[in-house]
């Protein structure tokens, strides 16, 4: 499960683990069910190392390649997958997933197979990650305010409804796989550039699960999901020692329990019940009207 | 030579069919993919290595890792999945993802930890180890065992679904839970057995699949979680005859092409036809004919 | 034999069933009729046990059945034809029987599946078929058969007229009068006032949740104001 090497400094493994939550967060929130998220994690990945690494690009430039490969990933997905629904788009993409690692398995010459590649120069510290989680943070929460974050959620709540109110699912699908791409695609590009090796099995099942777990204990719909879920599954269990070696096992535990007690994750429930209070407010006020709404 | 290899990948496919079978039923039950059978297996199979090393005979280890496996699925239906039938479909079929994922991996690390992170073998000679050749072609005796199981459980289910009150029972609940309790159907005792049943699949497949590869580790449900799903998609989301013929096809398909091609390359070639025929063909690869779900005979 | 008393219930916080007392003695034909989104579904679900009542009791032969979870109510012999039927589409006509026959818990059935073919001679061409494939009508019947297999004590329909043609809605009632001339109790939910009115012997009117109005039958189907009041229908002109 530590598919971060546990050398990097905390604040990295939080600051990437959250551009990679951002990214399956996108495509969740607009009722997805995508998890290919580590796929274009690893196409950007690969896409920054090989660049640096082969052809000396400087770093910003890779990176720069890495969110347009990511996005262009993202976007040519979405075509055939955004008519799929619920366990298809999960299965499709998880194949995806696959395929992405198996090519990076078999083009050895390129990627370095199984060794993967070593010794990437370290351009990426914690200051350029902090500026990139921003970035995408405030893109989340502008996303969340605007017309794209309401289609989202109509769409999420129930998919004819969203129809008659002419929103297109197909045309939203294909937007939060594209966003998806792109975040993750940056994100993948700037941890190549930070953590010196890359192999194919360092976007695998388990990042896909690891991923999943930030989003289902934080959150699927505030911005603050991903942020919490992130906090809760990476940073208590290294900060508590006795438990890091229960890390694994607390996160299944964790995982479980959040989905039958809090299905909507830690962060959403907390906000949902603030909402609650409000409007409980002001029913009291309108009470009469109650009554003959039933 | 290319007899020997279908050959081969029959067995090969067996194998997948032996670990998708329990996959599939609680799939065509519950619309829910256990993502912890994987998990199941491996502590069936494991179970087995410390009764084997303890000095019980295999024969009888297996039927009590079998057992055992049942009795751990039934628990993950209890944990993981019962509190989550009063959500919405949609809401579930997520929620149920998690979960079972998440116990996934707190059998999986349990395993781990029990292991110290090693592969265990079976002591050598734990199963006969015979071959006989039939028509040129070579056959062990572990590997009859294994065709012979895939085609006992195929009858079984069938006869269990179509022939029995339970299995009535079962498919009324997986068309409809409403109309099925209020046929004095409880559908948490239908939802116990079908897990309970699938974990007993999952057990014999984990003991079968380790004397077969004489390997234990922690993570051996992985591999086989992942060509499950590529099953069955093909198979028809589903299933069960469906799940059988696109595990067989599956373990040909897969023989012939590490023969045939480069290393690396079948994995590639797999998985992408897996996500087309997603696309050009949800319902499953294995054609309409092969495509019974289930709850009954569906066009 | 079947006695409601107090009933409250709701989804999700609404109560749509604010205290509802009815009763169907042994033999009887009862209706429950009311507008649209008075309250009559959720009256059969939360006797059904398919929702939880919040209080009140459901008393089945002087046994208490609230609470209890709807396969369990299901086997003491109260016997719910859901609306929109549901029966099980997949199956075959004989395993929808069959498996209404899982219900009976140790009563003798007064009807077999011979029997029922006799009450809906149409199903008896359909049995091995998968009965998603049959009308609307037949469905109906089928549900009722279904309902049949599992001995009831008392039979509750939900509106077994909806989205029926009037010539399938004839089958569906003069079935169900046959049945009360065999001694069967049955409650029975209905938005076609007239029709309910006609068959059975008498009726309760339910209004925001609660009994407005009980009587016969025959006396509620002349209260022209009544109906026009509650139940936002014409008077009949037949």
């Amino acid at each position: 499960m530590n598919y971060f090497s546990q050398y990097l400094p905390l604040a990295d493994i939080f600051l990437l683990a959250l551009g990679f939550a951002f990214s399956q967060q996108v495509v969740l929130r607009a009722g997805v069910f995508s998890v290919a998220t580590a796929g274009f994690a690893s196409l950007g990945a690969y896409c920054s190392a090989i660049l640096v690494t082969t052809y000396g690009w400087p770093a910003p430039a890779a990176i720069a390649a890495s969110l347009l490969f990511g996005t262009a990933a993202g976007w040519c997905l979405s075509l055939p997958l955004a008519r799929l629904r619920g366990i298809y788009q999960a299965i499709a993409t998880l194949a995806f997933v696959q395929v992405v690692i198996a090519v990076m398995l078999f083009a050895t010459s390129i990627t370095g197979g199984g060794l993967g590649i070593n010794s990437i120069p370290k351009s990426v510290g914690t200051g350029t990650l902090l500026a990139a989680a921003i970035i995408t943070g405030y893109v989340m929460f502008a996303m969340q305010r605007s017309g794209i974050g309401r289609a989202f959620d109509a769409i999420q709540q129930e998919e004819t409804v969203a129809a008659v109110l002419g929103v297109s699912i197909r045309r939203y699908h294909a937007l939060a796989f594209t966003i998806s791409g792109a975040i993750a695609g940056l994100f993948g590009g700037l941890q190549s550039l930070n953590t010196y090796t890359l192999t194919p099995s360092s976007f695998s099942f388990t990042f896909v699960i690891m991923v999943l777990g930030y989003i289902v204990v934080g959150g699927r719909r505030s911005a603050w999901g991903p942020v919490v879920g992130v906090a809760f599954l990476t940073l208590l269990p290294e900060l508590s020692r006795g438990l890091a070696e229960y890390r694994p096992i607390v996160t299944g535990i964790v995982m479980i329990a959040v989905m039958i007690f809090l299905p909507l994750g830690l962060a959403d429930t907390f906000i949902l019940s603030l909402k609650r209070r409000k409007r409980q407010g002001n029913l009291v006020e309108g009470g009469t009207h109650v009554r003959s709404a039933s | 030579m290319i007899a020997q290899q279908i050959l081969n990948g029959v067995i090969t496919g067996s194998i997948y069919a032996l670990f998708a079978l329990g996959f599939t039923l609680v799939f065509s039950v519950h619309r829910v993919l256990n993502l912890a059978h994987g998990g199941v297996f491996m502590v069936s199979a494991l179970f087995a290595y410390y009764l084997v090393t303890s000095g019980v005979s295999i024969w009888v280890a297996a039927v009590a890792a079998a057992l055992a496996g049942g009795v751990v699925s039934g628990l993950i239906e209890i944990v993981a999945l019962r509190r989550l039938r009063r959500f919405p479909p949609h809401v579930m079929e997520f929620a149920a993802l998690i979960t079972t994922l998440g116990a996934d991996i707190v059998i999986i690390n349990i395993g781990h930890k029990l292991t110290d992170a090693q592969t265990v073998r079976f002591p050598f000679g734990t199963f006969p180890n015979v071959f006989f050749n039939l028509l040129g072609l070579r056959i062990s005796f572990l590997q009859i065992a294994v065709l012979l199981t895939v085609g006992a459980m195929l009858l079984f289910l069938m006869y269990y679904l179509y022939r029995t009150p339970v299995g009535l029972k079962l498919r009324a609940v997986a068309s409809s839970e409403k109309a099925a309790r209020l046929m004095g159907v409880n559908p948490d005792a239908v939802y116990l057995q079908t897990f309970f049943i699938s974990g007993v699949m999952a057990g014999i497949a984990g003991v079968l699949i380790a004397l077969s590869f004489n390997s234990i580790s922690a993570h051996m449900g992985e591999p086989y979680m992942l060509k499950a799903f590529v099953i069955i998609v093909l198979g028809g989301l589903g299933s069960i005859p469906g799940c059988v013929m696109a595990a067989i096809f599956f373990g040909v398909a897969q023989t012939l092409c590490v023969v045939y091609l480069p290393p690396g390359a079948p994995d590639i070639i797999l998985y992408s036809l897996l996500f087309l025929v997603l696309l050009v063909k949800p319902s499953g690869l294995m054609g309409s004919a092969a495509a019974i779900s289930i709850v009954g005979r569906r066009a | 034999m079947l006695k409601v008393e107090n009933l409250v219930a709701g989804y999700s916080g609404i109560r749509a069933l604010r205290g509802v007392s009815i009763d169907v003695a042994g033999g009887e034909f009862v209706a429950v009729i009311g507008a649209n989104g008075a309250g009559k579904s959720t009256l059969l679900n939360a006797i059904s046990g398919i929702i939880r009542p919040t209080s009140g009791t459901v008393a089945l032969d002087g046994h208490q059945l609230e609470g209890k979870p709807a396969h369990v109510i299901a086997r003491s012999g109260l016997l719910q034809v859901p609306e929109g039927r549901q029966i099980l589409p997949d199956l075959t006509v004989h395993e929808n029987l069959r498996l209404g026959a899982l219900a009976r818990h140790g009563r003798t059935p007064d009807f077999d599946i011979e029997g029922i073919l006799k009450l809906f001679p149409r199903l008896e061409e359909r049995l091995k078929q998968p009965a998603g494939t049959m009308s609307g009508g037949e469905q109906q019947m089928l549900a009722i058969g279904r309902a049949l297999m599992g001995a009831p004590k008392v039979l509750l329909l939900d509106e077994p007229s909806l989205g029926l043609s009037p010539l399938m809605a004839d089958h569906v009632f003069s079935a169900l009068v046959q049945l009360h001339s065999r001694g069967l109790s049955i409650l029975l939910i209905e938005q076609n006032v007239h029709r309910a009115l006609e068959v059975t012997q008498r009726g309760y009117v339910i209004d925001q949740g609660q009994v407005v109005h009980q009587g016969a039958s025959a006396d509620l189907a002349t209260d022209d104001s009544l109906i026009q009041h509650y139940l936002g229908q014409e008077p009949a002109t037949a």
